[in-house]
């Protein structure tokens, strides 16, 4: 069965981390087989 | 983590066609170059080894040509002193197609009590968190002890959650001495 989020939840809380995201990213992509 | 690589529109795990199964990672370039990065994989994988499969090779996916230069660089120096040549793939970036759910954050989907931490978040967000990258590489034992304690005061978890990521550090740790 599919782990799932729990969506239900209330959506208020952010962790600090995830509120802090830079204005500016790049992005990078790999594979490693 | 996604599939790219290939021609097939819409790509899923179980019609990939020729794409390949890859990530992406979206850095702050203020904090970590995209130099470091390519270190970072020139050492996870072997350069000078043929690819196994389209699905499963290890490639750099450049997104313009300052990447592909660094790419390219680094991937000569990493075959520098090697018996063979370069031959992981530096392709250009197509599109990126967004794996299933189920994939993203592929081992912290099994914490019940860590995923808990981030109840609430929707799974793109989910998917996106640098929380949950941080706890995905910690449930698979890529945490060393020296970062754990100032990592868990900047992640802002729950107590239960702290206790629990230093069981499991310290279970990987023990783990690497056997």
């Amino acid at each position: 069965m599919k782990p799932a989020l729990n969506v239900e939840a209330p959506a208020a809380r952010r962790l600090p981390v995830d509120g802090m995201a830079p204005t500016h990213v790049e992005t990078a992509t790999f594979a490693v087989g | 983590m996604g599939y790219t690589g290939g021609t097939q529109p819409d790509p899923t795990y179980r019609r990939l066609g020729d794409h390949t199964e890859s990530f992406q990672i979206d850095y702050d370039p203020t904090r970590i170059s995209y130099e470091t990065l390519l270190g970072s994989f020139w050492k996870e994988i072997d350069p000078t080894e043929r690819p196994y499969s389209r699905q499963y090779m290890s490639a750099v996916f450049y997104a313009d040509e300052a990447q592909k230069r660094l790419a390219l660089a680094t991937g000569r120096q990493a075959v520098a002193g090697k018996s063979g040549p370069l031959l992981t793939p530096v392709l250009p970036l197509g599109t990126f197609y967004r794996a299933e759910d189920y994939h993203q954050k592929y081992y912290l989907r099994r914490y019940t009590a860590l995923m808990h931490e981030l109840a609430g978040y929707s799974e793109r967000e989910f998917e996106d968190s640098t929380v949950a990258m941080w706890l995905n590489a910690c449930v698979d034992g890529h945490w060393k002890q020296e970062d754990l304690e100032a990592e868990l005061e900047r992640l802002g978890l729950s107590e239960a959650a702290r206790l629990q990521m230093r069981r499991l550090v310290q279970a990987a740790l023990g783990h690497r001495r056997r």
